[in-house]
């Protein structure tokens, strides 16, 4: 099961994708900027465990945070909490799935069944 | 372009200075810094200052020209508070030097200073999380340390290396850091004291991350044809840059290089015509042990996955290839977060005049590393002793 419907801003003159939000595309200084939806495999590139938060969100930790590539479109990248659960540690290069979105940005979870390779 | 000369030094110890607010240390290291060149305060003829949450700390903004009026300062003078998180300092010393190379003044005096420690942890972590960028990345509740958390954890992974490669980083800085008054830990840790501290954002533990402190720190920049009129040692800015970053993690095109540090260290190799095997000396910013690993690459010290395993064989310490940060950097001095880029020039002024408690012996040629933010800006000043 790859990653769906996960939230992008895409330039609408030159197609560049950016994570929302952008006021203007980088590349063509376009404001004419939508959100689309996309699809794909989306993979830890980096993560974290956060144990001292900042004060709002004590009542979390520890909370892991990953950076998330999507394999579909090279250079788009989502800082994002990531769900394990049980023995599934987190990992570089381990494949998760959109999960959401909400006041804390991008949700993933690691992905569950077969173990990795 | 007119060449630059620091003529004069300054700066308080970095710590928990108890009792004593920000405008009082900032007073104190500026006042050093003028009596360190022998010039006259009506003298000057600028001031920059670097800050960077003095409102939300201690509740007082505005704070160049209420330091310029403790100082007595004259009145036809700009006196400008510069900001770029950690970077702030170098920032402000970078502007003085554009100043006086542009020929728009012949003195200027610069600063920095923090009053962090009388603040509480959560207001503290609440302030210094402002330096990201807020709307797009820290409301995921990712951190500056959680941001080197991830850098180091990708490191690791790229390069083959461990923790105990990267925290060698604090080893050498704790050891650095005994000899130097001016920093908050005077005591020596083991690279096993280090590996089983608490885990504080991982793969970091307490040891790889440098404490907030409050300091100042201040210097006098003067054109370099006058030099000589005040001081017996003067130090020449030879090369002064400044690079922009990215403001989040995911936008970063590598990883493993901050883009800001690149950038500043290019322009300040080509303004000086120095190279990295030129340098005898650096301070560098070490706010956490894989800060100075991806630093001493992104400067050119070291090629790309060398960093680490350089710290880890002593190629860093005094004596070695490249002494990196023989103050005992921020992890030893602490990070009174504007105060820090000033106060990197001054540790390498102390070592080029020959005057450092740690000394690196015959050092000619200094480099001076500053970061701000998620990666976003930087400052490299490249110094030298006449």
């Amino acid at each position: 099961m790859a990653s769906k419907n996960i939230p992008v801003m895409r330039c609408q003159k030159c197609n560049s994708y950016y994570v929302p939000v952008k006021y203007s595309c980088n590349s063509c200084g376009s404001r004419e900027l939508e959100i689309v939806k996309v699809d794909g495999t989306t993979l830890i590139y980096s993560h974290t465990t956060i144990r001292i938060p900042p004060e709002v969100y004590r009542d979390q930790v520890p909370y892991d945070i990953a950076l998330v590539i999507l394999q579909e479109i090279p250079g788009l990248m989502f800082t994002s909490r990531v769900m394990c659960s049980g023995e599934n540690k987190i990992e570089i290069g381990k494949e998760v799935v959109f999960t959401g979105t909400d006041e804390l940005g991008y949700r993933f979870e690691l992905k569950r069944g077969m173990p990795d390779v | 372009m007119r060449g630059v000369t620091i003529i004069g030094i300054g700066s308080t110890p970095f710590g928990v200075l108890e009792g004593k607010s920000l405008k009082e240390i900032a007073t104190i290291a500026c006042l050093d810094a003028i009596n360190d060149a022998g010039i006259d305060k009506n003298d000057i003829d600028a001031f920059y200052l670097g800050n960077y949450i003095s409102g939300i700390l201690v509740n007082q903004e505005t704070i160049a020209p209420l330091i310029a009026n403790s100082l007595g300062l004259r009145k036809d003078i700009a006196c400008t508070k510069v900001e770029g998180a950690c970077c702030s300092g170098g920032i402000a010393c970078r502007h003085g030097f554009l100043l006086i190379s542009g020929g728009f003044c012949d003195i200027v005096l610069v600063a920095g200073v923090e009053k962090m420690t009388s603040a509480s942890t959560e207001k503290n972590t609440a302030a210094i999380a402002s330096g990201m960028d807020w709307e797009q990345e820290g409301k995921t509740g990712l951190t500056f340390p959680g941001f080197f958390a991830l850098v180091a954890q990708r490191y690791m992974y790229e390069y083959g290396c461990k923790m105990d490669h990267i925290s060698s980083v604090c080893v050498k800085n704790r050891s650095n850091g005994v000899k130097n008054p001016r920093a908050r830990f005077r005591k020596e840790v083991t690279l096993e004291d280090v590996l089983k501290g608490k885990q504080i954002v991982d793969p970091l533990r307490l040891h790889d991350c440098c404490p907030v402190s409050d300091g100042a720190a201040a210097l006098v920049l003067c054109r370099s044809d006058w030099a000589d009129k005040f001081t017996k040692k003067p130090i020449d800015i030879l090369g002064a840059g400044q690079g922009l970053g990215t403001s989040t993690a995911y936008e970063m095109p590598n990883l493993v290089s901050i883009g800001a540090t690149v950038e500043a260290a290019r322009q300040a190799y080509k303004m000086s015509g120095i190279k990295p095997g030129d340098v005898d000396v650096v301070e560098l910013h070490d706010c956490f042990s894989i800060a100075e690993v991806v630093d001493c690459e992104d400067l050119g010290f070291f090629e790309k996955g060398r960093g680490a395993f350089a710290a880890f064989d002593g190629e860093t310490r005094i004596g070695g290839k490249i002494p990196i940060n023989p103050s005992g950097g921020l992890l030893s001095k602490g990070h009174p977060v504007g105060a820090t880029g000033a106060g990197q020039m001054y540790e390498i002024c102390k070592q080029l005049r020959g005057e450092h408690e740690n000394q690196v012996k015959d050092a000619e040629i200094g480099l001076v590393h500053n970061l701000g933010g998620s990666g976003a800006v930087s400052t490299v000043h490249i110094l030298r002793r006449r």
